[in-house]
């Protein structure tokens, strides 16, 4: 029981220094804000601005705090005086905006009937709790300049009060367009019976005048009897402007309106306009049809489609699309077999969307049909989009079984584009297929879903191809695993494993290409023992496989072949194989790697030879590659070769050899 | 085909008169005109722009490049923007017959102008596209779509009132990349949905600058628009994103495009996120005019506990919008318009690729199907709106200096002066 006292008391004590500190603060706060409003009067751009960021966060932390909002709201009073610069006033009704004015609400008046703070003032008594800001913004007209008057009218016309009917009425009598214009809006938005009347009478008044804003304002009080269940107003309203000698955008704006306001949503409208021949309200009941409440909507309109046109017919499946119920499907169903073809691309992209892997015999039905490939391409999207997942994937295999030669390569793309990891078992079938569009779309494909795991398979089927025309797409597919693999000396060991086995040379061939990628030392000697294979083919391959070596551990196999060649293309490519090598090396300049490009170079036959080394040279930053360079000037063919190396490291060795550079310029010269 | 074109009825016919009534069908395609390709005058869609500035210039040529669009109109308030973008234009046809217009109103009253490319300052762009509604104009309109909350669902109202076909330019939508990241989402390749991170860049500080004269050809009260009078100060008016009366910062102005996508992958475009907080540094007062947000982290909760995060860090080219799940995420960085993904898998689903955001022509073309079909384009005001209100409640919070709830049906937060917040009034004669 004590301890409970102690605790009880522990707890009032703390409550009440929090409440002497909170008080503290607050009354602390005021005399911040008091002072900072007093700095903030004087107010203009280019001044120092913590005194306005200062009264912002005093409003911004306290503002809600019914204790002391009035205190706040008297103390920003000062900003409002004449005596204020125009910016201390603009940014003190800012921040009575922000507070809800009760207080100063006469000030803002007064302030709201001036020409340059009119707009500002009003936008502080727009956001005011009190009532009296209605009546204080009437007052404030009755003294305002023109420009503040409709700067009033405006926000007045914003409070949608129905007990300012009266004042606005009176204000259709002041003969000023723009006043009266401000008045009719405002009337439209209160949208009361009464204010309704007015505008009708106005109207009747003033015939071919201030139509828009009449417009405007009779849309918005039908709105507003829809809103109090006054059907019967807003459907005189909408009647009124659907009229044929109304301009169109009023005439769709009504049509909508009449539908909003139908008991049965629009429904028995939208089938009388399809059958007419009222062409600019015909796409409008079109895209309503997409929110039609009710059972077999689709059904009910899809019976008129023969009487489109094929551009509406596209409209009326969209908006089927949009509907997305199962009746929409089903009729979306038939229609994908339209003679029309915009219709036909029109439901497969809905079907695609809305379906599922019942659709999918259906949708490929109508893709055997298509005879373009723009065309069919939207059946292909909507297969790939198609939902059910490992279903879907799995009655596509069974279709891609079933189907016809030239639909097989669309389907496996298809299988691919789903990413259907379990079509891989078919697709290697295929990939032994003796026609060559179906075996280089299953490698495509395959390339798409297999992973290292399948890549035994995949050799496999590439050293036994029945189709040799699709040998690169087979390489390809395998590249690609290898490239993404993390593993690659699982896939060096797999390649050379079947290089000994394999004797058919352009099978060796294709397996040596790959041995790149994977760039580990087995994989190197297999292809230095190939370059000395029977078959010439075979040589070729491993000289290509060295040329395309992704590290310095084949530059000296290449160089032998460089130097000592089979045959002249052999040469060339090894040549190639050196350049690139080498020119990975060119950010690391050192004597060993110019001594490389100068036997490049003291090796070389042509001097075509010589210019593919001398581009590459110009990327070494080092004194030597410069001389180097420089010895090739007498050659008259090598010429602009030489001046384009000797510039370029020039340039970049400069600041270190500036006599070298200067002098080996001047010789271009 | 020989039917459609004996009885065709001329898109310009169709727009601006109501005399054809019994007449049919109601669009020809140019194909049936036997025109290959080129298009008939009375398949044009005519448009007028309403500010011809840099962002004008950057997107006009994806509009020009339409051959059923036809700019007739310019208007601006500063006459040497008039000028270059009539030659521009004229340059584009050939011709001299784009009219210009000092104040946008007079060119709306034009009956043979079909719609309108807003491009102005922010200020401007919901109540450019009210007015243009209220004159029967369609619209594109340049993000963010409006100043204020309120003033954005006016402008929903106003086009819903009106049957006006609107589209917010807000172009990722249409944009394969994230269309693919979205997809991959809503297919739940990254699992279950837990967080949305976005991110803009670090805003300028814009240091203070003194009155001076209005340069010659401005008209500076159209130029201020809605927003309060005040003096030519050339720091404020250069520099307009990043002062609250006439923008909202960095993390509005650019953030709108990556809510938009939030809210598509989340398949919330009619409603939004219930709480916002926001908190950021703004620039020191003795230095600097400006008073909107530099850096900052905003974040927004739905109701299903989905989380948004918005960033405003780093450089500009490091803006991205990355959804993570509980199984991966998918990213797509705006600067390269590259797709990032965990697992890596995901991307090999990706089957085509398409234009980046900088090319529009999917999005304009999406309204032009929306204008001739009246049914709604892809960014809708509702749309738009929505997407908007995130990045004005996250400012608005970090304003205040407090976390939020927000009810996204009656669009209204649980604090009075946040709720202040939501609108201003517009200076007058403009009227929402």
């Amino acid at each position: 029981m004590q301890r409970t006292i102690k605790i009880i008391s522990i707890i009032v004590a703390t409550f009440v220094c929090l409440m002497a500190l909170t008080l503290k603060s607050q009354a602390g706060a005021l005399d911040e804000l008091r002072a900072s409003v007093a700095k903030a009067v004087k107010y203009m751009p280019g001044d120092d601005m913590e005194p306005l960021r200062q009264i912002e966060n005093i409003v911004k932390q306290y503002g809600s705090d019914p204790k002391l909002k009035y205190d706040i709201e008297a103390a920003l009073a000062p900003l409002l005086s004449p005596t204020s610069t125009y910016e201390a006033r603009k940014f003190g009704c800012q921040q009575l905006a922000i507070l809800g004015p009760k207080i100063t609400l006469d000030i803002l008046a007064e302030l709201a009937a001036t020409d340059l703070a009119s707009g500002v003032a009003c936008m502080a008594i727009a956001n005011s709790p009190a009532p009296q800001a209605v009546t204080s913004l009437q007052k404030a007209y009755s003294i305002a300049r023109a420009s503040a008057k409709l700067q009033i009218l405006n926000t007045l016309g914003n409070f949608r009060d129905p007990s300012t009917i009266e004042f606005f009425s009176a204000r259709l009598k002041e003969n000023n367009p723009q006043l009266m214009e401000a008045s009719i809006s405002a009337l439209g938005k209160i949208g009361s019976k009464t204010s309704l009347s007015i505008i009708r009478e106005f109207s009747k008044n003033n015939p071919d005048k201030y139509t828009s804003a009449i417009t405007e304002a009779l849309l918005s009080c039908a709105d507003k009897a829809v809103i109090e269940k006054r059907f019967q107003d807003a459907i005189d309203i909408y009647n009124e402007l659907i009229k044929s000698d109304r301009p169109v955008y009023i005439r769709r704006a009504a049509f909508i309106g009449l539908i909003n306001t139908d008991k049965d949503g629009g429904e028995a409208r939208i089938l009388e306009t399809l059958k007419g021949q009222d062409s600019a309200l015909k796409p409008v009941a079109i895209a309503k049809i997409s929110t039609l409440k009710g059972r077999k909507i689709a059904s009910k309109f899809a019976k008129l489609i023969p009487e489109l046109t094929p551009q509406e017919q596209v409209w009326m499946v969209d908006s089927f699309a949009i509907r997305g119920d199962k009746d929409a499907v089903s009729v979306l169903e038939s229609l994908i077999l339209s003679r029309d073809p915009e219709v036909r691309k029109s439901s497969a992209i809905a079907l695609g969307r809305l379906g599922d892997s019942r659709h999918i015999p259906l949708i490929i039905k109508a893709m055997a049909e298509t005879t373009t490939p723009g065309e069919s391409q939207f059946f292909e999207q909507a297969l790939c989009e198609i939902k059910g997942g490992a279903k879907a994937d799995s009655i596509l295999v069974d279709e891609l079984k079933k189907s016809q030669p030239s639909l097989k390569p669309r389907l496996m793309n298809i299988l691919a584009r789903r990413g259907a990891t379990t079509a891989i078992p078919a697709l290697l079938e295929y990939s032994a297929s003796n026609d060559p569009a179906i075996a280089k779309s299953a490698f495509k494909s395959l390339s798409r879903l297999c992973s290292e795991k399948h890549l035994d398979q995949l050799i496999e089927r590439l050293v036994s191809l029945n189709a040799p025309q699709a040998q690169a797409e087979a390489e390809n597919a395998i590249a690609s695993i290898i490239e993404s693999s993390q593993n690659r000396s699982y896939c060096e060991e797999l390649i050379c494993k079947k290089l000994e086995k394999t004797t058919s040379p352009a099978a060796r061939g294709s397996l040596i290409s790959l041995l790149p990628l994977c760039s580990g030392q087995k994989a190197l000697s297999a292809v230095k023992t190939a370059i000395t294979d029977a078959d010439p083919a075979v040589r070729e391959s491993a000289v290509r496989a060295l040329a395309d070596w992704r590290d310095l551990s084949a530059y000296d196999a290449l160089l032998q072949v460089y130097e000592k060649p089979e045959n002249e293309p052999c040469r060339v490519i090894a040549l190639r194989g050196l350049v690139r090598i080498l020119s990975e090396e060119n950010s690391k300049p050192t004597d060993a790697l110019v001594d490389k490009y100068r036997r490049l170079l003291q090796s070389a036959k042509t001097d075509t030879d010589c210019k593919m080394i001398l581009g590459a040279l110009s990327s070494v930053s080092h004194i030597e590659a410069m001389r180097l360079a420089l010895s090739k000037l007498n050659n008259p063919e090598l010429k602009a070769e030489v001046e384009m190396a000797v510039k370029k490291i020039g340039e970049s060795i400069k600041s270190k050899y500036p006599q070298e550079v200067s002098e080996a310029l001047q010789k271009l010269k | 085909m020989k039917k459609e074109s004996q009885s065709g009825i001329s898109r310009r016919h169709f727009l601006t008169s109501t005399a054809f009534a019994l007449a049919a069908p109601l669009i020809i395609r140019a194909s049936a005109l036997g025109l290959n390709g080129a298009v008939a005058p009375n398949e044009r869609i005519t448009f007028g722009a309403i500010g011809v500035g840099n962002r004008a210039r950057f997107i006009m040529p994806n509009f020009l490049a339409f051959k059923e669009i036809q700019f007739i109109a310019l208007s601006d308030c500063r006459s040497d923007r008039l000028k270059s973008g009539k030659e521009m234009v004229d340059n584009h046809y050939g011709n001299k017959d784009c009219k210009i217009y000092p104040d946008f109103r007079e060119m709306l009253e034009r009956k043979d102008l079909d719609a309108v490319l807003i491009a102005t300052g922010n200020r401007w762009h919901a109540l450019a596209s009210i007015y243009a509604a209220r004159a029967g104009k369609d619209v594109y309109s340049e993000k963010p779509i409006a100043l204020t909350i309120r003033e954005g669902r006016a402008l929903v109202e106003a086009c819903k009132h009106f049957g006006t076909i609107y589209q917010a330019g807000t172009q990722r939508r249409s944009t394969a990349s994230y269309k693919f990241a979205v997809d991959m989402v809503k297919q739940g390749k990254i699992g279950k949905l837990h967080t949305v991170e976005m991110q803009v860049w670090t805003g300028p500080a814009i240091p203070h600058d003194k009155p001076a004269p209005v340069p010659p050809g401005w008209d500076y009260d159209m130029w201020l628009g809605q927003t309060p009078w005040k003096p030519f100060v050339p720091a404020r008016v250069y520099n307009w994103q990043y002062f609250f009366d006439t923008g909202d910062g960095i993390m509005t102005d650019m953030g709108c495009h990556y809510t938009d996508i939030m809210q598509w992958a989340l398949g919330t475009d009619d409603t939004g996120p219930v709480e916002f907080e926001c908190t950021g540094e703004f620039p020191d007062p003795k230095k600097y005019i400006s008073d909107t947000m530099i850096s900052g982290v905003g974040k927004c909760k739905y109701a299903n506990g989905v989380v948004g995060i918005m960033y405003q860090r780093n450089a500009f080219k490091d803006r991205y919008i990355k959804f993570i799940g509980d199984e991966g995420w998918i990213q797509v960085d705006d600067e390269t318009d590259e797709v990032k993904a965990h697992p890596k898998s995901i991307l090999s689903l990706r089957s085509s690729t398409g234009a980046s955001w900088a090319n529009a022509s999917d999005h304009i073309k999406n309204l032009l199907d929306c204008i001739r079909s009246r049914k709604n384009p892809l960014c809708h005001p509702e749309v738009a709106h929505r997407a908007n209100t995130i990045c004005l409640a996250l400012t608005i919070s970090a304003r205040l200096g407090k976390k939020l709830k927000w009810d996204p049906v009656a669009e209204k937060f649980d604090d009075d002066t946040a709720n202040r917040m939501l609108y201003r009034e517009p200076r007058a004669p403009w009227r929402v």
